[in-house]
């Protein structure tokens, strides 16, 4: 019995998804973890597939529109990728932030990756990044360790097909603690629109 | 193990039991035949002992006919030692002491690892007396520390506190209470928070090296806790201070004692909300919230005047709040627990200690029901024998066979547990020669398991000429490397990763010191030059020009040098001056530049003055810090540095019988340097205290 009324919930609800596609009701807002734990490898992320992926050659690939290694992010355009990529600060900031962003402003400034110099320990390196998607964090000098601090910062990133998507890079922690685990909250508009609500 | 130690112990029992004793009374006046009140009367080379009641009576029985030294001491009075036959039966004798604000006659320990009197050690000893201290308002060793000892400085960095003394960091600095070794520390430094000055006697400071008779560490300096021990029957007292930002700290203290048996037990709590100074940066808090909770058991016990047995237990823990950006906060906790044993045979006296404390560290993850992660543990045993023989009048010769032990767990050393041991002998000789002139030469042997066979010797020598002493020592100074410079593995957020080295030597160092001090019953000043060699340091490096792994070698070597001097001025009755500068010149001969986080000139000034009213009692206390520029290194921005500051507080303490009123304002002058990484005042404080002494209630 149990398992019949299960059965007919999940229908009912995939039914409901269905509608919604077709009614083209305002895009999902998601949250997603990527593990970017590695540091000498980047992590691919598809907002269409809402998941990371693996990418054979990924200068020439369209499939991924950020990537990811440790807090450094890419995306699919300028000297990381042939794709349509870049990012833009909205300067908005938080839940509020997000949930004021509803259309892209023709005001922002889009940036594609490039190589950028950081000052590190001894002397500095060059990292090939996007550039604004930078400063998504502050790095804090704390007695237990540095730790990384969101800005808080709403961008809004275009993916490798020139299409709309903004994004809130919300903490840098699992839940167990660990470093190298961003939690990204985004809105994805597969239509090409400006529209983000 | 320690079976058999008891076994040796309660062979002597029955002799104890069929001897012919005889008994001690009296009274314990000031010199002007006022009855004194809670003085302590003790029978040196013996278990035995007692506390003067309100008549300034006092009575000790059960002691072998023969001749002793007895010992009267209480603070605020020049300790008496005196020579007394004991025949069977009743034996009275009335002993006066005199009034004194400098005891030279104090009993200290950690200069020469036995009981000696401040004026007799040939190395200079600082003593902290932690009650004066609580009754100014101060009740954190920390804070004791930087405001008695000219030249010691302790810093804040955030969560962290730090320690410098003569130039040398906490690496370089031995922190022990009651002798024993403290677990858990963080590049050098231990979690200070865990000592708490109600449980403690005194502190005694020593400058210089001092490995010959503790071993690694003990470079730059030895500090030494000595904790409350019970005496008086019943004993109760409870303190508490509160200021800004909820800063609270209270605890109480319970000694009891009946019969054979004495019992001590502590507790103690703090918090604070914290604040931060810096608010562009706002998950790194200039102080983190927390709350912290310790307790403390001693037991002492002795069946009989030759031997004591004291097992006692310790325990603390300590959780931030979270201001970071992480979902979880720190939590400390720690267990410590031993066994002391005493036992004396004409004149000489044996000593047995185990000790072993655990050091916890977890993150309690707060999206997973705060569910406690265990990221460190660090855990330290130490077993000791030792012997002290009373050769002649003017001969007393120390030796003691000491194993010390640590394991460590760690994220940093791959998650994995890690170890090492040690197997000492030490030996130090005290001659005596013609009254005036002291020799203590000591020697320390050790085998580790890393690195082998370590050789460290000293040699002191003091001259004293009516008020004046002159002691000059030579010694040597080690530290063995650490289970996380052997063992690191840390990926520091994937750009570079620090790695141990198993083939670390230790570090080592020669010191050499010379002093003059002058005391009277109206000032007490010193003057102390020293200089200190150190090489083989370990510092961690790149390994290659790509600066993706750093290990740790035996690379730097320093030389240090520096002038101490401090005056103890009285000005008139009850009206103290005294003024602490110290000037350290240090060279990194690796940077060529000053060692990291050292200060060339600091120095405090304070006044003090007390007087008595019937029952009230009052005491005024301004009380100065004064720091110079802290150099830290050369980046490249520039010179990293802390500017020069200096910090005033006033405190005002009544007390009236058995009750004590102290307010005070910290940091009179407001001064607040966001910038400073050291100093880490949010200004201006006001401060109150209450301290109560039940044991005083009539």
């Amino acid at each position: 019995m149990k398992k019949l009324v299960l059965l007919s919930l999940t229908i009912f609800a995939v039914l409901l998804s269905c509608n919604k596609e077709d009614s083209k009701d305002p895009i999902q807002s998601q949250t997603f973890e990527i593990n970017s734990t590695n540091s000498t490898e980047w992590k691919y992320f598809s907002f269409s597939k809402s998941d990371t992926i693996n990418v054979a050659d990924p200068f020439n690939s369209n499939d991924w529109d950020l990537a990811f290694q440790r807090y450094r992010i890419r995306t699919n355009g300028g000297k990381s990728g042939n794709g349509n990529g870049s990012a833009a600060n909205s300067f908005l900031k938080g839940q509020a932030g997000f949930d004021e962003l509803t259309i892209v402003p023709d005001t922002l400034t889009f940036v594609e990756d490039d190589s950028i110099s950081i000052a590190v320990m001894q002397g500095y390196s060059i990292y090939l990044v996007n550039p604004v998607l930078y400063n998504w964090f502050s790095m804090e000098f704390a007695s237990q360790g540095t730790q990384i601090v969101p800005s808080d910062n709403i961008y809004v990133v275009k993916t490798a097909t020139g299409d709309y998507a903004k994004v809130w890079f919300k903490t840098y922690y699992s839940s167990e603690n660990k470093s190298g685990y961003v939690t990204i909250q985004y809105k994805y508009q597969p239509d090409g629109s400006k529209n983000l609500e | 193990m320690l079976k058999k130690y008891f076994f040796i112990f309660f062979l002597f029992v029955p002799s104890l039991l069929f001897s012919q004793e005889g008994s001690l009374s009296g009274y314990i006046t000031l010199t002007d035949s006022t009855a004194l009140t809670g003085a302590s009367v003790i029978i040196k080379g013996t278990t035995l002992g007692s506390v003067a009641d309100n008549n300034g009576y006092y009575k000790i029985g059960k002691i072998k006919p023969g001749t002793y030294t007895v010992r009267v001491s209480l603070i605020g009075y020049e300790t008496l030692e005196k020579i007394l036959s004991i025949q069977k039966g009743d034996n009275k004798a009335d002993l006066s002491i005199k009034e004194s604000d400098i005891n030279l006659n104090e009993i200290v320990v950690t200069g020469t690892r036995s009981e000696k009197t401040l004026k007799n050690v040939p190395v200079l000893t600082q003593v902290i007396n932690a009650g004066k201290m609580l009754d100014l308002g101060i009740d954190n060793v920390a804070e004791a520390l930087q405001t008695m000892v000219p030249g010691l400085d302790v810093s804040q960095f955030g969560t962290k506190t730090s320690i410098t003394m003569q130039g040398m960091d906490a690496k370089y600095i031995l922190f022990l209470i009651d002798g024993e070794r403290i677990a858990g520390e963080v590049n050098g430094d231990i979690d200070y928070s865990r000592l708490n000055l109600e449980n403690v006697e005194r502190i005694e400071v020593i400058k210089g090296a001092s490995s010959s008779l503790y071993g690694s560490n003990a470079i730059g300096g030895v500090i030494n806790i000595i904790t409350k021990k019970v005496s008086e029957p019943f004993d109760a007292k409870l303190y508490s201070r509160y200021s800004r930002y909820n800063e609270f700290s209270g605890g109480t203290g319970v000694g009891l004692k009946k019969g054979i048996l004495g019992s001590r037990t502590n507790l103690n709590y703090n918090h604070t909300d914290g604040y931060d100074l810096t608010p562009e940066s706002p998950h790194d808090w200039t102080q983190t919230p927390y709350n912290s909770l310790s307790l403390n058991q001693k037991f002492e016990i002795t069946p009989s005047s030759r031997f004591s047995i004291i097992p006692h237990l310790g325990y603390y823990q300590f959780e931030r709040g979270n201001v970071s950006a992480r979902p979880a906060h720190d939590l400390y906790k720690d267990l410590n627990y031993g066994l002391k044993g005493q036992y004396y045979l004409n004149n000489h006296s044996f000593d047995f200690s185990y000790y072993r404390d655990r050091y916890n560290t977890y993150n309690v993850l707060e999206q997973i029901n705060d569910k406690k992660d265990a990221t460190a543990y660090d855990i330290i045993h130490s077993l000791r024998a030792q012997g002290s023989f009373h050769l002649s009048d003017n001969n007393q010769l120390v030796a003691g066979l000491e194993y010390n032990y640590e394991k460590l767990f760690s994220e940093r050393i791959d998650g994995e547990l890690k170890d090492a041991g040690e197997a000492v002998l030490y030996v130090q000789e005290d001659i005596h020669l013609k009254e005036q002139w002291n020799i203590v030469a000591g020697i320390r042997a050790s085998d580790h398991t890393s690195y082998g066979l370590n050789i460290a010797p000293k040699i002191s020598v003091m001259l004293r000429q009516g008020a004046f002493a002159l002691r000059t020592s030579a010694g040597t100074g080690f530290r063995s490397p650490s289970l996380k410079e052997l063992y690191m593995n840390f990926d520091h957020f994937g750009e570079w990763t620090i790695i141990g080295n198993t083939s670390l030597k230790p570090e080592s160092s020669v010191y050499f010191s010379g002093s003059v001090e002058f005391s009277k019953t109206w000032n007490n000043s010193s003057v102390t030059v020293y200089r200190n060699d150190l090489i083989n340091m370990i510092t961690d490096r790149w390994l290659s020009d790509e600066q993706l792994i750093r290990q740790y070698e035996n690379i730097t070597s320093a030389d240090v040098y520096g002038v101490d001097m401090s005056v103890k001025q009285k000005v008139f009755r009850g009206f103290w001056l005294n003024t602490g500068y110290s000037y350290v010149h240090s060279h990194d001969n690796q940077t060529g530049n000053q060692l990291y986080g050292t200060t060339m000139h600091s120095g405090n000034v304070s006044a003090d003055y007390n007087f008595r009213i019937n029952d009230h009692s009052f005491t005024f206390q301004v009380l100065c810090k004064l720091m110079g520029e802290k150099f830290y290194e050369i980046t490249n921005e520039g010179i990293d540095r802390d500017r020069p500051y200096s910090t005033w507080r006033f405190t005002v303490s009544h007390g009236y019988k058995w009750v004590k009123l102290t307010a005070g304002l910290d940091n009179l002058f407001n001064v607040i340097i966001p910038g400073n990484i050291d100093f880490i005042s949010p200004g201006r404080r006001l401060f109150i205290g209450l301290n109560i002494d039940f044991g005083k209630i009539k």
